[in-house]
């Protein structure tokens, strides 16, 4: 403010002089603070920057001999394969419609269970179920896989079995393309919400207890409290959990899909396709990474806008929520 | 803002110097001595560090090698006290030391990749044209022409090496391979089945699909709990439709077929020079048909698509009634099942016997190559001439060192000594390509008579690969080579299981996924550099 009473030339250099000092006091008071954001900083550009003009791999024909940057450019030459099958589009409807649903669905669970975890009193069964709601995190896909098949399995599945024992006729799962959206929400669901909901129980810890004393003081039912005040004070932590994860929608789950399914089960394939159990299929025996990179590349790229349009829906709407 | 643009100016330049860093190596490999092939009495070769002077080769100056090889090491690093030894030949008689290096059966083919990539220097290199890219990574460049070199630092191998196994192994005009030739073998697919309960079920030897069919149906009928065929589907399954291709059709897969699913193969022995598609075959539908019956029949599990089955272990426990394989692998199955089932008995239905031939592999089935980055190409090449025919290196190699790991008994077999130790002493030598069957101390096995009645029966059947070095080159077929795999690995192991639904449908489905990949684009290119081959 001061500087405009001044010739603005002047004040301008004035002004330069005055911020560069203001940056130098600051430095020197923040200095242990960026000291210790150096390993991050370090480790970012080692693995995170430098490689990225490696990215130039997506646009080549790459041989031993160009390396990287001395392989003949052949454009998106290598996204060809994908369109050249005419399944481009039922992969992405497939990928964004599972990851949508994966979205929506673990949100809403890890948030009830969240709830339920800090409406429970009694500390030592809180612990217990928390425990075993995060169990299922660790057991690896190729496991949850082989549950899956002895229980979905027709010769000898848990699930025929059950249903025969009460006179029922036995179910053919694994060439029932309809069911298969369900199974594998389901799956990811169990395997994924209980450790998910950890962020969201912190966040209610973290949660300014006066409020709800003074909520029920005022007389407000479980069920209000919940509404009007826990919910509301988790809003900001799910805009940041739903930012990140849109960022991968275009990429598939594919552990999951993979060991649930299998890759060649072409019964299912209508409703258990996805863009990267196919591009498994199309590299198998066929070494390609200059097209492994470039389908990657534009699976980041479209990460990248999505996050970037919802960043600024969310700002438009409710600016204090935006993560940049 | 000023730091800002410092910042960024920083992190640009740091970028900028990588990417350049990259590109200057890359353009100083590939050496080039431009001589031109006649043996002269100097040579220099292309590291200069063993120059031939006057006939002689001088090796004065001290230098290492390295070899990489696939494999888990020994767990009780006999391999290193293999190479101590070994050393002490290579220092007194070559005045060099061999430093190996494996890489691990986990993820193999990533890791293999990424040592090319590297421009690690690497002097000796395993490599196979059948699984591991031998050919695509010579088209990158990956390996040096060894072609001048070899008649004086190698000229074993020269001289005992018939002018077609060079040129199985010369890609473009450049010998980038050094072949597997000495080591009599065949790639003979086969179904191993239960000999016993087939004579029980009145079958006697299972020789056709008929007889195989009605040995599974028998097992249904006759064995409760023993799925005939227990196994689980994968991307890669092929089996059924090897069998169908010998048994049923004169088609023979050669040049120019495409992944595991093969949907371009060549018309037949005799005209190896078209190209076809089994798949537009009207056979192949009735193929579809019945693999749809025998699927629905339960010759295999259910939800074959999806299950993930041991067979091997299934069929050494009498779970399953067949295991699919190749000879290799049924050698050694008759000891396995001998000491999982004392009176079980061992048979073997190979898909080639009806038509009574078999290709051989190629040479370079199991390879060696050497690095383009290659710091001693010369003293590797000499080395590599003593693995394969220096009788003291070649067994010390192979076998380990005599007295730990092998001793000869008096009537010439090779057996264990009985200080041996599987834990301590376990030894092996992966670089396959150097065995040499003139050089084997046989070991002695209970089974040889049957792996002898096996090898009677199969070795009239070898052939020699009529595509010699004929390598496809679909550098400019990338898309389609890709789309084609893709619909290969889609359709074909859920048609050969009848897990594909209405079997006519499929069969439309998968030749118009095969259609819409560009199949007619690539076999029409595939003819083409086939015609030009011939040509010359």
């Amino acid at each position: 403010m001061e500087s405009r009473d001044g010739a603005v030339p002047i004040g301008k250099k004035k002004e330069k002089k005055r911020s560069f000092r203001k940056w130098k006091t600051s430095m020197k008071k923040d200095m242990p603070f960026l000291i210790m954001c150096i390993p991050t900083i370090i480790f970012f550009l080692i693995f995170a920057y430098l490689p990225m003009p490696g990215i130039y791999v997506a646009f080549t024909n790459f041989n031993y001999n160009g390396g990287i940057f001395g392989s003949p450019f052949v454009g998106l030459d290598n996204l060809k394969f994908i369109t050249l099958s005419g399944k481009l589009g039922g992969l992405i409807r497939n990928t964004v419609l599972y990851n949508l649903a994966f979205l929506v669905t673990s949100h809403v669970i890890q948030i009830t269970i969240a709830i339920l975890l800090n409406e429970v009193r009694n500390k030592k069964f809180r612990k217990l179920s928390q425990s075993f709601l995060i169990l299922p995190n660790f057991i690896s896909y190729v496991l949850v896989g082989l549950f899956g098949f002895a229980i979905f399995n027709s010769t000898n599945g848990i699930l025929n079995a059950v249903l025969e024992r009460f006179g029922n006729e036995g179910v053919q799962v694994y060439s029932n393309p309809g069911v298969w959206p369900f199974i594998l929400v389901f799956v990811n669901l169990w395997k994924g919400a209980g450790y998910g909901s950890i962020v969201y129980f912190a966040a209610l810890m973290g949660m300014d207890r006066e409020m709800l004393e003074a909520a029920q003081v005022d007389g407000a039912s479980t069920i209000q409290r919940i509404r009007y005040i826990t919910l509301p004070s988790l809003k900001p932590t799910m805009i940041i959990l739903i930012l990140l994860s849109i960022g991968g929608i275009l990429r598939g789950n594919f552990d999951l899909f993979y060991n649930m399914v299998g890759s060649s089960n072409v019964i299912l394939h209508n409703s258990t396709d996805v863009l990267e159990t196919y591009i498994f299929r199309a590299m198998t025996n066929n070494f390609q990474f200059s097209t492994a990179a470039a389908v990657s590349f534009v699976q980041s790229i479209f990460g990248f806008i999505l996050v970037l349009t919802t960043n600024t829906i969310v700002k438009k709407v409710e600016p204090d929520y935006a993560l940049f | 803002m000023k730091v800002k643009r410092v910042i960024s100016l920083l992190l640009v330049s740091v970028m900028l110097c990588l990417a350049l860093a990259g590109c200057k190596k890359a353009s100083e490999t590939n050496p080039d001595d431009g001589s031109n092939g006649e043996i002269s009495d100097n040579f220099k070769g292309p590291s200069g560090n063993t120059p031939v002077v006057d006939g002689k080769i001088d090796t004065s100056k001290f230098v290492t090698v390295k070899m990489l090889v696939l494999g888990d090491p020994p767990a009780g690093g006999a391999d290193k006290k293999m190479l101590e030894k070994l050393n002490e030949i290579f220092k007194e008689k070559l005045n060099a030391e061999l430093e190996m290096q494996w890489i691990e059966w986990n993820n193999y083919e990533t890791k293999y990749q990424m040592e090319l990539v590297s421009g690690n220097p690497i002097d000796l290199i395993f490599t196979t044209s059948t699984w591991l890219s031998l050919w695509e990574n010579a088209e990158k460049g990956a390996f040096m022409d060894m072609k001048e070199m070899i008649p004086y630092y190698a000229p074993k191998l020269w001289s005992d090496t018939k002018t077609e196994e060079w040129a199985g192994c010369t890609y473009k005009g450049k010998v980038v391979a050094l072949p597997e030739h000495r080591k009599w073998q065949l790639s003979t697919p086969l179904f191993a089945y239960r000999l016993d309960w087939a004579k029980e079920f009145g079958i006697g030897e299972v020789d056709s699909v008929d007889k195989l069919e009605q040995y599974c149906k028998s097992i249904l009928e006759k064995k409760t709990g023993v799925i005939p065929y227990n196994v689980g589907g994968s991307a890669n399954s092929n089996e059924l439709y090897a069998m169908w291709l010998r048994q049923d059709t004169d088609y023979v897969l050669g040049a120019g077929s495409v992944g595991m699913a093969c949907p371009v193969t060549n018309k037949s022995y005799d005209e190896p020079w078209t190209s076809v598609s089994p798949v537009f075959d009207d056979k192949f539908l009735d193929f579809a048909k019945k693999m749809k019956e025998w699927g629905d029949a339960g010759f295999w599990p259910q939800d074959v698509m999806s299950a993930t089955v041991d067979t091997k272990a299934s069929f050494l426990a009498g779970t399953s009634g067949l295991y699919s394989m190749n000879v290799a692998n049924y050698y050694p199955l008759y000891k396995d099942l001998a000491d999982a089932d004392p009176n079980a008995e061992l048979g073997g239905f190979f898909f080639d016997e009806k038509r009574g031939f078999c290709i051989a592999d190629v040479v370079t089935q199991d390879s060696c190559s050497i690095t383009a980055n290659a710091k001693n190409p010369e003293r590797a090449l000499m080395m590599y001439d003593m693995f394969q025919y220096d009788p003291e290196v070649y067994h010390l190699t192979q076998y380990g060192i005599e007295g730990v790991q092998y001793i000869v008994t008096e009537d010439g077999y090779r057996a264990r000594p009985e200080t041996y130790n599987e834990e301590t002493d376990a030894y092996y030598w992966d670089m396959w390509s150097t065995r040499n069957d003139a050089l084997e101390i046989p070991e002695y096995n209970p089974n040889q008579d049957k792996i002898d009645t096996v090898n009677a029966k199969i070795k009239p059947w070898t052939r020699i690969n009529p595509w010699g070095s004929f390598i496809v080159d679909t550098s400019n077929m990338n898309a389609q080579v890709t789309a084609i795999n893709e619909a290969g690995t889609t359709w074909l192991p859920a048609i050969q299981f009848g897990k594909a639904g209405d079997p006519v449908e499929a069969v439309n489905q998968y030749r118009d996924a095969l259609k819409s990949a560009g199949m007619d684009d690539y076999m029409k290119e595939v003819e083409k550099q086939m015609k030009e081959y011939v040509g010359n």
